[in-house]
């Protein structure tokens, strides 16, 4: 096919060419330009080497999240919130009551951070994006704490990882991934550091290897990975169910 | 899972908005493409993190009013005048000499493998490397996910001009990564 005038030019072609190769050519020059290439060995040539280049890039794109120590470095510079209506005023009053709750029945008044504290970021909002992980994987990509993956539960158990958070209390820092199940969501923060104590009213169990403190009243499980101290916390959500995600190891894959 | 969204990396609509306020409670939705674009500018993701931080930094410094321009668009802008403020002043700082550049080649932990790790660390490395025009362009639209109407916009430059660059740095990117397959390919 004989060239067009509007080709002659090559920089024309070559903004023809980029836009074909990632798909944002007008579909009313497209048919004029797919058979320009058609019929020109060079012009197919260049366009295999767009496509080549946005595949290229795409591909790795796509994959790469900022690191977790840059979303806590943004967060260190936002600006305080802002003052909220009354529904937010609504919003709080019961959240602090559930607070409350926690903390009287597990001995939030003690020194230092407790596993009340712990429990409570469950009522607290997400502030990091969580990606899935790839083909058969067991833990979420891209976020440790204290080197230590959490799990990924979609799969197994249908717990969609909704967002996650960081904290920094009483020198430790707590990590806390949110997971959505039906109608229900649980809290799993890995606390860095000495192992919290345990809280009045706590039962010890043991379950595939792995000891368990069960807070029944409250809906808190924790155990201990690596000396670290792990609290799964949950509302509404039956204990039986939470143990049965705390002991999961992924087949081994998932380092305890 | 929320997150696959942020992956899928959609083309923006490049549709005008009125003058506005930026609000800063919205900046972290765009931090992961900002540190995409930081890391193709610097071509370290250590620097990517840096440069990310200050750019923020410098937005939140007073409130910023928007005139027919997206948020991504306005911040990948205000990135790219950060880069080049600290090209600037590094080029006033003393030199030190770089690390070795075998370590580059275990520094990825977060990739899902070696491989993997490697390749994105080359690729960046071969858009940093690419002439300053030509980066910005593929950095707006390919890296960032701008139309290319908000890309001309974020680089004051023409829709026409942004194409033709986005075209040529592909080009060069594409004989680079071949050349570098083939060199590392047996036989």
């Amino acid at each position: 096919m004989r060239p067009s005038k509007r080709h002659s030019r090559p920089a024309s072609v070559e903004r023809d060419l980029a836009r074909l190769a990632d798909g944002t050519l007008d579909p009313s020059e497209r048919e004029r330009v797919e058979g320009l290439v058609a019929g020109s060995a060079e012009l197919q040539a260049r366009l295999r080497e767009q496509r080549y280049a946005v595949a290229a890039t795409s591909s790795v794109v796509s994959r790469e999240l900022a690191p977790l120590t840059l979303h806590m470095r943004r967060r260190s510079l936002a600006p305080r919130p802002r003052r909220r209506g009354p529904l937010f005023a609504v919003g709080a009053i019961a959240t602090t009551g559930v607070l409350l709750w926690t903390l009287a029945v597990l001995g939030g008044s003690q020194a230092g951070l407790t596993v009340a504290q712990a429990a409570a970021l469950r009522e607290r909002p997400a502030t990091i994006v969580v990606a899935e992980p790839r083909d058969d994987g067991v833990t979420l990509p891209h976020l440790r704490a204290a080197g230590l993956p959490f799990p990924y539960w979609e799969d197994r158990f249908h717990w969609d990882a909704a967002g996650a958070r960081t904290d920094r209390r009483g020198g430790h820092d707590e990590t806390t991934v949110f997971y959505r199940g039906p109608g229900q969501s649980v809290a799993y923060t890995i606390v860095s550091g000495r192992s919290l104590p345990s809280a009045a009213g706590a039962r010890t169990l043991v379950r595939s290897g792995t000891t368990l403190v069960v807070y029944p009243k409250t809906g808190v499980v924790t155990w201990l990975r690596r000396g670290h101290t792990c609290v799964l916390s949950g509302r509404g959500v039956p204990i039986q169910a939470l143990l049965k995600l705390a002991v999961w190891r992924g087949s081994g894959r998932i380092p305890y | 899972m929320p997150a696959a969204a942020d992956h899928a990396l959609p083309r923006t609509a490049g549709m005008s908005a009125p003058a506005r306020r930026l609000d800063p409670n919205h900046l972290g939705d765009h931090l992961d493409r900002l540190y995409r674009a930081a890391w193709a500018l610097c071509g370290s993701r250590e620097d990517a993190e840096d440069l990310v931080q200050e750019t923020y930094a410098r937005v939140l410094q007073k409130p910023r009013i928007l005139r027919s321009e997206e948020d991504l668009g306005y911040l990948l802008r205000v990135l790219r005048n950060t880069h080049f403020s600290r090209l600037r002043a590094a080029a006033r700082r003393p030199r030190t000499d770089p690390l070795p550049d075998e370590l580059d080649r275990v520094a990825d932990a977060r990739a899902t493998t070696p491989d993997k790790a490697l390749h994105s660390a080359e690729l960046y490395a071969q858009i940093a490397a690419l002439p300053d025009p030509f980066r910005e362009a593929l950095v707006a639209i390919d890296v960032v996910g701008l139309s290319y109407r908000e890309a001309a916009r974020a680089l004051r430059v023409r829709e026409a001009t942004i194409t033709t660059r986005l075209y040529r740095a592909r080009q060069r990117l594409a004989h680079t990564l071949g050349d570098h397959a083939s060199a590392v390919t047996p036989g």
